[in-house]
């Protein structure tokens, strides 16, 4: 059972649905939890009343779809009246995002957790790998899977129309922050430093993150090489600089990857930890995504 | 297994993200390129010189110029600046005037001058110019100079107008006339022929504000030919001297008995609104076209029309025009050439960044066709 | 002596605007700043141009035109910050005319750059930093958009609003109306490109102006010269000085919040400010219904 009106466009602000709602003539109560492109705001109804209701916070078109909760958690509200509780999550799609007009045009279907501009945890992110330690992989998040590419401009030619070909699109030159022009910023402290264009949000795959299996015997660098473009998921929101992500999945791991760290050509998946240069018969190690999903 | 397995696929902006140069070679395979563009086709342009109305909104802005491609817009606006010339370089100017425009050949390169222009991409930053803005700035600024487009002549100031405040002893209101040497001569009698003032000689400098929106490809061709469209809508106003405040010489005004005070000793320069007296600047030549063009290798599969299956040919294949991600990151082998409208190769930068895909004479012979072929059309 | 960007020769003068040389006198400027729409009841609002996604490179943009004035605004973000862990987004504002512009009251402000500005002997074009004029409205916008934006759902970034000024109306009016009429329109334009920068927002921020004049009355949205004709008319002394201005923003579906607003003028008293505000309210009003409406065909 589950509702979807998908033709309801909203705009940021407008009301979508109460929180809680009585079902007409029986006693099933509706509960609706906010997700993903809104949020929950008090409205006012009358001078002393307030009614909390679920509103859009970005424009696009309501999901309201059915979802299955774990009795613990109805009870704690509830548990007196033995009443029915349905919920329901309620979500807006934005207009548009780069994996839903491809997902459209291929008419394949549509994912339900279109993420919304930013990696939040459980996201899977394409990123590359830019150092390796032995504990761990450092990376760059490139894009976001049913989102977007992170940063809309690339950083390219920022130095210079060669430029990146010697140098990263965001290292060399001066910093180019845009700390002292901007009038004022009242919403954070001023500790936080801007970044320059192209430079990307960067993560952290710790060693027993690589894979499921053995964790303790995983080398890093049998698994990845810096410059790999690997899939895989966001753990948590990790420090200040980076992200903490995980590739302990069949289909998380290195997905295109360049033979002879980077010098050669691209090479293609054997089995889950090898991979072949076809054109010079070179194997390298990596952590291999499954490429079918 | 007999399930049908779906594989992993990614739209086309995020594959030119992660792995530019596989998404370059996907699509030269199919003979198309990532923005959906035949190898030589260009970006059309528009370019909406007389359409906007900065120049008549803004009494400092003496020539304009929007310049759309794509998304990407270029807005120009040209300023003027004035500079006093030395004695040594007057009489120069002296001789070019009365050299023809066309005999170029006889002139020095430090006969022409250029323009100062500063351009500021909209990229989500401020402060001091990133580097990509100034070597823009400085590429367009030698361009200029070096294609002989604009000489010194043209922007002397030939004929200095002269402020004259007259007090009307009635009303008691200043009412202010400006005269020219060249239009009112009859005023000039009077002036003693050592005033300073009018002894200098002032030449125009241009400037230019290249403000660009949307910037997804290298833009060089686009502020080059909004510059250019630019100069060709430059009008260059009249100037004139006050000074009223340590006023000394009087002059006997045309229409009227009081006397005129004439200001010699620190003067100011400004400039006369007055539209019916603005003239054209002077360009050497045209101005030409800019084009760009990248080279890259590529693996062609060849048909099997033939008997024997040739199963991969590299060719080097030459982009006309680069744009978007995939080809700007991957194609370092770039060609740049500015043809005029008389076929003249203006500039040409030819730069062999990528060894695989070397630009070839073969190559450069091609581009300098289709280069040519594109200023002639236009 | 600036090394980053080509600013002519040292010794260059920039000279000053003059007059003209014309028979007649003074340059005649064309008639400007009165849009058609003007002619109709003096309490509708004037007819507004909006469009979004005009700027690839950036997150989200709103190109908005109204009478003469031309406003583009980008938003880029989230972007990364670094250093320690913040659990919320930045948010800034930078809004910046085209050099070649003239500001509105820059002939209070006395700024630098100016054409007019006799002892500015310097090329506007290298202009670094922002203006007083140009602070005043960025911190305008800045505190209007701020409550609106769901800060608590991007961590460890920054969102950054980059305003640009593409043209103004001509000063044939009061400077400070113009400056704020100004403002009105770059606050409702950073929210239509904040919106279509898909960024969470609690509501979107939509501001009115009203001017009210000594007996009281409380014009919305007014556009200068019509009023001044009836000043003129009425009676010709100093009245403009009298003349109060408000902007106020407000996030209408969200209990009619009040965001931000700037009152100027003579007597200031609080009848008059709740005045003001619900008048700016109404024209917020209309003005979102407007959006709205552009928003749901901008997807449909």
């Amino acid at each position: 059972m589950s509702k979807a009106n998908t033709d309801t466009v909203v705009v940021p602000g407008q009301y979508i649905t109460p929180t809680y709602k009585l079902q007409e003539d029986s006693n099933i109560i509706e509960k609706y939890i906010s997700g993903r492109g809104t949020t929950i705001s008090q409205i006012k109804a009358s001078e002393t009343s307030t009614i909390t209701v679920i509103a859009a916070s970005i424009l696009g078109k309501v999901y309201i779809n059915e979802i299955e909760v774990t009795s613990g958690e109805v009870e704690d509200k509830n548990n007196e009246q033995k009443q029915q509780i349905k919920t329901f999550l309620v979500v807006v799609i934005p207009k548009s995002s780069t994996y839903l007009n491809f997902q459209k045009e291929h008419q394949q279907a549509l994912s339900n957790s279109i993420s919304i501009n930013l990696p939040k945890e459980n996201d899977i992110v394409l990123v590359k790998v830019t150092k390796i330690t032995l504990k761990q992989v450092f990376c760059e998040i490139l894009t976001v899977e049913n989102g977007d590419n992170v940063l809309k401009d690339s950083g390219l030619g920022v130095n210079g129309e060669l430029s990146h070909a010697s140098v990263s699109p965001s290292g060399g030159s001066a910093s180019l922050s845009n700390y002292q022009t901007v009038a004022s910023s009242q919403s954070t402290m001023s500790a936080a430093q801007f970044q320059d264009i192209g430079e990307n949000f960067r993560g952290v795959i710790r060693s027993q993150d690589i894979r499921s299996t053995e964790r303790d015997r995983v080398k890093v660098i049998e698994s990845y090489k810096p410059g790999d473009i690997v899939r895989a998921m966001i753990l948590s929101l990790g420090d200040g600089s980076n992200y903490y992500l995980t590739t302990a999945r069949n289909d998380f791991g290195v997905i295109f990857a360049k033979s002879v760290n980077g010098s050669g050509n691209l090479m293609y998946p054997l089995d889950w930890q090898n991979m072949i240069d076809v054109n010079n018969g070179i194997i390298e190690k990596r952590k291999c995504a499954n490429p079918f999903a | 297994m007999t399930t049908e397995l779906k594989q992993v696929s990614f739209p086309p902006e995020v594959l030119a993200r992660i792995v530019p140069e596989v998404s370059l070679q996907r699509h030269l395979s199919i003979g198309l390129r990532p923005n959906l563009r035949n190898f030589l086709e260009f970006k059309p342009i528009e370019i909406a010189s007389h359409a906007n109305n900065i120049t008549t909104t803004n009494d400092n802005v003496f020539g304009s110029s929007i310049v759309k491609s794509g998304n990407s817009t270029i807005v120009t606006t040209v300023t003027l600046g004035v500079v006093e010339n030395t004695n040594s370089s007057t009489s120069t100017f002296n001789n070019n005037n009365n050299n023809n425009n066309n005999n170029n050949n006889n002139l020095t390169n430090d006969q022409f001058t250029s323009i100062y222009p500063v351009i500021d991409i909209q990229r989500g930053r401020s402060g001091a110019p990133s580097d990509e803005e100034m070597i823009l700035s400085q590429n367009l600024y030698e361009t200029i100079l070096h294609s002989r487009l604009i000489s010194k002549a043209a922007l002397k100031i030939n004929h200095c107008g002269l402020a004259i405040k007259e007090t009307d002893i009635n009303s008691d209101k200043d009412n202010i006339q400006i005269f020219y040497p060249d239009i009112h001569p009859q005023v000039f009698v009077n002036l003693p022929s050592s005033s300073s003032t009018l002894k200098k000689s002032y030449s125009f400098v241009i400037f230019c504000h290249v403000k660009v929106f949307s910037k997804i490809s290298t833009i060089f061709d686009l502020c080059y030919s909004s510059i250019i469209d630019a100069l060709h809508d430059l009008k260059l106003p009249r100037v004139y001297i006050t000074d009223f405040s340590s006023t000394k010489i009087s002059v006997k005004s045309r229409n009227s008995n009081t006397r005129g005070l004439v200001g010699v000793s620190k003067s100011s320069l400004n400039i006369d609104l007055n539209n019916e007296l603005y003239y054209p600047l002077e360009l050497s030549s045209e101005g030409g076209i800019s084009c760009n063009f990248g080279a890259i290798k590529t693996v062609k599969n060849k048909q099997e029309d033939e008997d024997i299956t040739m199963e991969n040919e590299e060719v080097v294949e030459l982009l006309a025009d680069l744009e978007g991600e995939a080809e700007e990151s991957t194609i370092l082998s770039r060609i740049s050439i500015i043809v005029d409208g008389n076929e003249k190769i203006k500039r040409l930068s030819l730069i062999n960044g990528d060894i695989n895909s070397e630009i070839s004479l073969d190559i450069l012979q091609r581009a300098i066709d289709v280069a040519k072929l594109r200023s002639r059309n236009d | 002596m600036d090394r980053r960007r080509l600013l002519g020769p040292l010794n260059t003068v920039i000279p000053n605007i003059g007059i003209s040389s014309e028979i007649n006198g003074s340059k005649s400027t064309p008639q400007t700043g009165i849009s058609s729409s003007s002619s109709s009841n003096k309490n509708d609002i004037e007819n507004f141009f909006l469009k979004t996604g005009i700027i690839e490179n950036a997150n989200g943009s709103a190109y908005l035109e109204v009478g003469n004035n031309v406003i583009e605004v980008s938003v880029f973000g989230p972007r990364p910050i670094r250093g320690s862990f913040i659990d919320r987004a930045s948010f800034s504002v930078e809004c910046k005319f085209l050099p070649y512009i003239s500001q509105p009251g820059d002939e209070l402000f006395n700024t630098n750059n100016q054409f007019n500005n006799s002892n500015s002997n310097t090329n506007a074009n290298g202009r670094t930093g922002l203006t007083t004029i140009e602070h005043k409205i960025s911190s305008y916008v800045e505190t209007a958009l701020l409550p609106s934006i769901i800060l608590e759902k991007y961590p460890k970034s920054t969102f950054d609003v980059f305003v640009t000024i593409v043209a103004t109306e001509t000063p044939t009016y009061n400077s400070n109306e113009k400056l704020m009429r100004l403002t009105n329109w770059i606050v409702n334009c950073a929210s239509v490109a904040l919106v279509d920068a898909n960024v969470e927002v609690k509501d979107i921020v939509t501001s009115g102006i009203v001017k009210s004049n000594k007996s009281g009355d409380i014009i919305i949205d007014p556009r200068g010269q019509i009023e001044d004709e009836q000043n003129e008319q009425d009676e010709q002394d100093d009245q403009n000085e009298e003349n109060v201005l408000g902007v106020a923003s407000f996030m209408n579906l969200n209990n009619d919040q009040l965001v931000g607003i700037w009152v100027e003028g003579g007597d200031i008293d609080q009848d008059l400010v709740t005045k003001v505000i619900n008048g700016c309210n109404d024209m917020s009003k209309k003005i979102r219904a407007n959006i709205n409406s552009f928003l749901i065909d901008s997807l449909q």
